[in-house]
C-alpha cells in the first residue's frame, strides 16, 4: 500500500543546466563555511541539532523514500547509538571516537537482525513489527535504569578527538557539516547505483522488480541494515550535541516525528531529510521569534493538515516543480 | 489460583478486549472505503465523549441526550475530516495520508486542550454503581453494557454489510471506488456515509472507555495503539480475524499482568506480536498487500 | 569584593516599603495580606564575597528577566499551568508593589510538554535568545534533569523547580540548583513512618511504578519502615501506560495487606482504587502528594476518600494566619481558590523574590550568594526555607494529611526528614 509513483526529477542536464548547478553548488558551500562566523551559538546548536536528524532522515529516504518500508524502529536505532555513546562515556569511561565503531557494530547487528523480518513481512505488518522492538527498546532503557539511568537518562560529554573538543560550537558545527554532507552525499550515490535502481523497483512494483532480476527481499534487507546505520550513527553524534539523553527522545512518538519530518520534506530525495529536519527545529523557532513559542504545540497539527494540503508531494518536490516552471516560462520569453 | 478469581480475570479481559474492538470496528470500516489508517480515530470518540460531557451541567439535557448529541458532533467531525483533509489527499498510502491523520489528532487534541483545560474529569459512571456478584466474581452494569455494545454493533454491521443495498455498495467500494461508480454506485455518499458511521462507532467507543477510566484529551491512545496492534496483525481489509485478536489482547493482558506484574505486559505483548508474526506463513501474510 | 551591610539594608528597606500594598484585594480581606518578600532572611556573612561587577544577563535599569519551562501542554499540562499561575500571582503583586529595587520582574515561562527533548531547546532559548537572568520554577523531573549539564555548564541559578530526582536535585552534584521540595525518597519514607506508628500491626503492600519515582519511593519506605524493625511485605509494579487495573486489583486482594501504598501516576492511582473497591478490596490507601491536588479529588472523588498522603504544601484548609492571607489573596486576585499547584508555583516565585531583594547586586554569583545565605524564610505554605554554601536543599519537610469529604485535613504538620 505503500506504492509510490516517482514524482518527476530534473533529468538531462544540458551544459547551461550544468552551469547554473556548479554555481549553487559553489554559492552552498561559500554559505556553509560562513555560517558558523555569522550565527550566534545558539543558532549553530540549532543547525548541529538540524545535522543529526537530518543524517537519522537521510537513512528514513533511503528506507521508505527509496525502498518504501515503513519503520517505526528509526529512533530505537537512533537510541541504540546515543546510549552506546553515554553508557562508554559514563560507565567506562570511553572517549566518544571509541564508541563509534561499537555504535555501528550493535546497529549494524540490530539492524541484521530486525532486517530478517523485512526478508518476508512488508507495508503495515512491517511496520508492526519494527513498532515493537522499538517499544521493546524503550521498555528496556527505562528498566534496565542501572546501565541506561532510567527515565533520568543519561549525561553525555562533547565529543573530543585529538585535542579538538566538539563542546565548542564552532567546531561541532564544522564536524556536522562534515558529517552531514558526507551522510548526503552516500544517499545520492546510493540512489544512482545499481542497487538504488534495485530500490526503486521494489519500492513501485515488486512484480516487475523480481521479474527483471531484483531478490526484492535482499534490497529491503540491506536497505533496512543501512537505514538503521544511518540512524545509529546520528545517535552517536546526538548524545555528546545535547549533553544529556533520555528514553523520551527514542520512543514511538519521536520514529512517528522522524517519520513526518522526511515526508513533509519530500521523502524521495537526499535533501527533503534536511528539509524536513529543518522543519521540525526551526518551525517552533519561528513561533519563538513572533514571541508566540507556545501556540506552537497548539498549532502544529493543524500546520502539519495545511502542508498536506498546500504542498502534496512534499516541500523539495514542489519547490523543484516550481524553480522548473520558472525555468520553462522565462525560456518561453526568449 | 481459584475458579472465580481465573472468571474474574477472563471477564476484565474481555472488557478490556471488547473496549479495543470497539475502537477498531471504526478503523477497519473506513480502511475499507478509503484505504486510510486513521490516526485521529481516537481523537473523534473523544470528542463526542467531551461533548457529552460538558453539554449535561451547561445546557441541563439529560445524559442519554447529551450522549446522542456527542455522537452525532463526532459522526460530523469524521465526515469532515473526511471531505475537508482525506479525500484531498492525492497520494493514498505515500505517507502523507499518515501525516494527515496525524495532523487532525493533534489538531483536535490540542482544540480539546485549550477548550476544556488539561485537567481529568470524571466521566458519567454508565452503570458502574449497580453492581452485581455471581459465582464470586464482581461484575456491574458497565461492564455488560460494553460487552453487549460490542455484540449489537456488530450484529447491526454484519446485516448491513451483508444483507443491504448499502452494504453491497459499502463493499463495492471497499473493492474498487472506480468499478463501484460505473455500476451507478454514488461512491462519494457512501464515503461519507461510512466515515460518519466510523466517527459515530468511535464515540461509542470513547464514551465507554471514559466511563471506566477517567475523562481528559488523551485518554484513548493507549487504546488506539491496541485496536492498530490487533487490526495490522489481523489485517485491515477484513473483520472477523481482527476483531478475534483484539478481544484475545484484553484476554492475554489481564492474564499476563495478574500472573507476571504489570511491567511485564509490554514485552509479553511485543514479544508475541513479533513471533507470531515472524512464524505465520507467507501465505497469510500476503492477503494485506498493496492494492495497485 | 566585599559586601556592604549598607546595600542590603537598602534592599530590605524597599522591600518593606512593598509589604503594605496587597494587589486587588477588596476591603473584606484587605487585612489579610500576603507578605512581599524583603529580603530579610538573607544575612551575608561580612567575610562573604561575590562579583558583583560580573555580566548580568537579563537585568535591565528597570527589568529583571525570569524564566521557567514547563509543561503547558500534554498530560502534564495541568500542574505545569497551575505553578505558572502561582509565580505570575507573586510577580504581579511584586510589579504592583514597584518591582525588585525599582526593577520589574519580567517573567516567561516557555511550554516543554513535559518532554526532555523539547526542554533541551527552550532552556537554551530562555537562556541565550531571553537572555533570563534566572530560572525561577517549573514542573517536572524528566524536562528538568535533562538539561542540568547545560545549567551547570552555564552556571545558571535554578530556584525551587518541582522536580524531586533525589542524588541530582538538591545536592552538591548541581550546586546552582536550589530545591525546595522533599523527593519521594523522603515523601514516602515519612508517610510509612506514620503508618508504621500509628497502625503497629498493619500488612503493608507497595504498588509501583516502574522508573526513577517508584524506586525512591520504594527505598524511602523500606528505609522508614526498618527503624521500625518492619518491612513491606509485597511489592507490585505497574506502568505508566497501563489502563486496566483490575487483573493488579486481584492480585492486591489476593495479597490482602492492610494498607496499600501507591506511587503511580494520579490516573493509575484512581482507576487502581476504583478497581479494588469494584471486586470487594477496601484497604487502607496512601499515596504521594500530588493526590492532595484538587484535580485529583474532583477527577476520583469515591476514590480520593480517606486516602492518606504526605504532603509538600500546607494544607490550603489550614487555620494558619500565612496560609489563611495567600488562599484570600489569592482568590480575590484570581477569582479561584488556589489549588496544590497554584500553592507550588506561589512558594517558587517567593523564595525567587526573596533571594533577588536580599542580593547584594544583581549578578549570578550574587544572587547564589544570598540563596546560599538564606536562612528560615517564610513563604507561609513551606517550611522555613534555609539553604548554606554546602546545602542546596532548602527544606525537606514532609507533613501527613487525609482526604476526608472530598477534603484535604492536614494530619500532622511537616517534620523534616531524618
Amino acid at each position: 500500500m505503500f506504492n509510490m509513483q516517482s514524482v518527476a526529477r530534473s533529468d538531462g542536464r544540458g551544459g547551461p543546466e550544468n552551469l547554473r548547478h556548479m554555481a549553487w553548488v559553489t554559492g552552498g558551500c561559500l554559505l556553509v563555511f560562513a555560517l558558523p562566523f555569522i550565527l550566534e551559538t545558539y543558532w549553530l546548536y540549532l543547525v548541529g541539532v538540524t545535522a543529526v536528524y537530518a543524517i537519522a532522515g537521510l537513512g528514513l529516504v533511503i528506507l521508505f523514500g527509496f525502498t518504501g518500508q515503513l519503520s517505526l524502529a528509526h529512533a530505537s536505532f537512533f537510541g541504540i547509538g546515543a546510549y552506546v555513546s553515554a553508557i562508554g562515556g559514563v560507565h567506562y569511561g570511553l572517549p566518544g571516537i571509541v564508541t563509534l565503531p561499537i555504535a555501528f557494530a550493535i546497529c549494524l547487528g540490530a539492524g541484521a537482525f530486525v532486517g530478517i523480518f523485512a526478508l518476508r513481512i512488508s507495508g503495515l505488518r512491517f511496520a508492526l513489527i519494527t513498532l515493537s522492538f522499538g517499544e521493546l527498546f524503550y521498555w528496556a532503557s527505562v528498566r534496565w535504569s542501572d546501565v541506561t539511568g532510567g527515565e533520568q537518562g543519561l549525561y553525555a560529554e562533547p565529543l573530543s578527538v585529538m585535542g579538538i573538543d566538539f563542546g565548542d560550537p564552532i567546531n561541532a558545527y564544522f564536524l556536522f557539516a562534515a558529517l552531514g554532507l558526507l551522510a548526503t552525499a552516500l544517499c545520492f550515490r546510493l540512489r544512482d547505483s545499481s542497487f538504488g535502481r534495485a530500490m526503486a523497483a521494489t519500492r513501485d512494483s515488486e512484480l516487475a522488480a523480481r521479474s527483471s532480476g531484483v531478490s526484492v527481499a535482499r534490497t529491503r534487507y540491506i536497505a533496512f541494515v543501512i537505514g538503521a546505520l544511518f540512524s545509529g550513527v546520528a545517535g552517536w553524534l546526538f548524545s555528546g550535541h545535547v549533553g544529556a539523553i533520555s528514553p523520551n527522545f527514542f520512543d514511538m512518538f519521536a520514529s512517528l516525528n522522524m517519520l513526518v519530518a522526511v515526508i513533509i520534506g519530500g521523502v524521495k530525495t537526499p535533501l527533503g531529510a534536511w528539509v524536513g529536519a529543518a522543519y521540525l527545529v526551526f518551525v517552533p523557532e519561528l513561533f519563538g521569534m513572533a514571541g508566540v513559542s507556545n501556540l506552537y504545540p497548539i498549532l502544529s497539527g493543524a500546520l502539519l493538515v495545511l502542508i498536506v494540503l498546500v504542498l502534496p508531494v512534499g516541500i523539495v518536490p514542489a519547490l523543484q516543480q516550481a524553480l522548473r516552471h520558472l525555468g520553462t516560462s522565462r525560456g518561453d520569453k526568449q | 489460583m481459584t475458579l472465580d478469581t481465573a472468571l474474574q480475570l477472563t471477564i476484565g479481559g474481555l472488557v478490556s478486549g471488547s473496549l479495543y474492538g470497539l475502537v477498531l470496528i471504526g478503523i477497519l470500516l473506513i480502511y475499507r472505503v478509503s484505504r486510510v489508517v486513521n490516526f485521529a480515530h481516537g481523537q473523534i470518540g473523544m470528542v463526542a465523549a467531551m461533548c457529552a460531557f460538558f453539554l449535561v451541567p451547561h445546557f441541563g439535557l439529560p445524559i442519554a441526550v447529551a450522549l446522542g448529541l456527542g455522537l452525532a458532533v463526532a459522526a460530523l467531525v469524521s465526515y469532515l475530516v473526511d471531505i475537508l483533509v482525506i479525500s484531498r489527499v492525492t497520494k493514498i498510502g505515500s505517507g502523507f495520508d499518515l501525516i494527515a491523520t496525524l495532523g487532525v489528532m493533534m489538531f483536535l487534541t490540542a482544540i480539546v486542550e485549550l477548550v476544556a483545560s488539561p485537567k481529568s474529569f470524571k466521566f458519567f459512571s454508565l452503570g458502574a454503581q449497580i453492581e452485581f456478584t455471581f459465582l464470586g466474581v464482581y461484575f456491574n452494569a458497565n461492564d455488560l453494557t460494553v460487552i453487549l455494545t460490542l455484540a449489537v454493533v456488530l450484529g447491526l454491521l454484519a446485516l448491513v454489510l451483508n444483507k443491504t443495498g448499502l452494504g453491497l455498495s459499502i463493499r463495492a467500494v471497499a473493492i474498487s471506488p472506480e468499478i463501484a461508480r460505473t455500476t451507478g454506485v454514488n461512491v462519494q455518499a457512501v464515503r461519507a456515509l461510512v466515515w460518519a458511521a466510523g466517527g459515530a462507532i468511535a464515540g461509542v467507543a470513547a464514551i465507554l472507555i471514559a466511563s471506566k477510566v477517567t475523562l481528559n484529551a488523551f485518554y484513548m491512545t493507549p487504546f488506539l495503539v491496541k485496536a492498530f496492534v490487533a487490526g495490522i496483525v489481523g489485517g485491515l481489509d477484513r473483520f472477523v480475524r481482527p476483531m478475534a485478536i483484539a478481544v484475545g489482547l484484553g484476554l492475554l493482558e489481564s492474564w499476563v499482568v495478574y500472573w507476571l506484574g504489570a511491567d511485564a505486559r509490554i514485552p509479553a505483548v511485543f514479544l508475541l506480536i513479533i513471533v507470531v508474526l515472524g512464524v505465520l506463513p507467507s501465505k497469510y501474510l500476503q492477503d494485506l498487500e498493496q492494492r495497485p | 569584593m566585599k559586601i556592604r551591610s549598607m546595600l542590603l539594608q537598602s534592599a530590605a528597606v524597599a522591600g518593606a516599603l512593598g509589604v503594605s500594598f496587597t494587589l486587588g484585594a477588596t476591603a473584606a480581606n484587605a487585612q489579610s495580606s500576603v507578605q512581599i518578600p524583603d529580603g530579610t532572611s538573607v544575612t551575608i556573612p561580612s567575610n562573604a564575597t561575590c562579583d558583583m561587577d560580573a555580566d548580568a544577563a537579563g537585568v535591565s535599569d528597570d527589568t529583571i528577566k525570569l524564566g521557567a519551562f514547563t509543561p503547558l501542554t500534554g498530560p502534564v499540562a495541568g500542574p505545569g499551568i497551575g505553578a505558572v499561575e502561582g509565580q505570575e500571582y507573586v510577580f504581579d503583586k511584586v510589579n504592583a508593589a514597584g518591582g525588585v529595587n525599582g526593577r520589574k520582574i519580567k517573567f516567561s515561562a516557555l511550554d516543554d510538554q513535559y518532554s526532555a527533548a523539547y526542554a533541551q531547546q527552550q532552556v537554551r532559548r530562555l537562556v541565550e535568545r531571553e537572555k533570563i537572568f534566572a530560572i525561577s520554577g517549573g514542573i517536572g523531573t524528566p524536562n528538568f534533569v535533562a538539561v542540568l549539564p547545560y545549567i551547570e555548564k552555564n552556571q545558571i541559578p535554578a530556584i525551587g523547580m518541582y522536580a524531586p530526582a533525589a542524588d541530582k536535585v538538591g545536592t552538591m552534584k548541581n550546586p546552582h540548583v536550589y530545591m525546595i521540595w522533599p523527593n519521594f525518597v523522603s515523601e514516602f519514607n515519612v508517610i510509612a513512618d506514620y503508618v508504621a506508628r500509628t497502625d503497629s500491626d498493619a500488612s503493608i503492600a507497595l504498588l509501583m511504578q516502574s522508573g526513577d519515582i517508584g524506586n525512591d519511593a520504594l527505598k524511602g519506605m523500606e528505609t522508614a519502615l526498618e527503624r521500625h524493625g518492619r518491612k513491606i511485605d509485597n511489592v507490585l509494579r505497574t506502568e505508566a501506560t497501563t489502563t486496566d487495573y483490575l487483573p493488579i486489583a486481584q492480585e492486591l486482594k489476593e495479597i490482602g495487606a492492610d494498607w496499600v501504598f501507591m506511587v503511580v501516576q494520579p490516573t493509575g492511582i484512581g482507576q487502581a482504587i476504583g478497581s479494588m473497591a469494584k471486586i470487594g478490596y477496601n484497604p487502607k490507601v496512601a499515596t504521594q502528594s500530588d493526590a492532595t491536588d484538587e484535580t485529583f479529588i474532583s477527577a476520583f472523588p469515591e476514590e480520593a476518600e480517606g486516602i492518606s498522603t504526605p504532603t509538600k504544601v500546607a494544607a490550603l484548609t489550614s487555620d494558619d494566619p500565612k496560609v489563611r492571607a495567600f488562599v484570600e489573596d489569592f482568590t480575590a486576585v484570581t477569582g479561584k481558590a488556589p489549588s496544590m499547584w497554584n500553592t507550588v508555583g506561589f512558594a517558587q516565585a517567593m523564595v525567587t523574590i526573596e533571594a533577588l531583594q536580599g542580593a547584594p547586586a544583581l549578578t549570578h554569583d550574587c544572587l547564589e550568594l544570598a540563596l546560599q545565605h538564606m536562612q528560615g524564610f517564610e513563604t507561609g505554605v513551606l517550611p522555613p526555607v534555609t539553604f548554606s554554601p554546602d546545602n542546596r536543599q532548602g527544606t525537606n519537610a514532609v507533613g501527613i494529611a487525609r482526604i476526608d469529604d472530598g477534603v484535604v485535613i492536614q494530619v500532622s504538620a511537616p517534620v523534616p526528614v531524618q
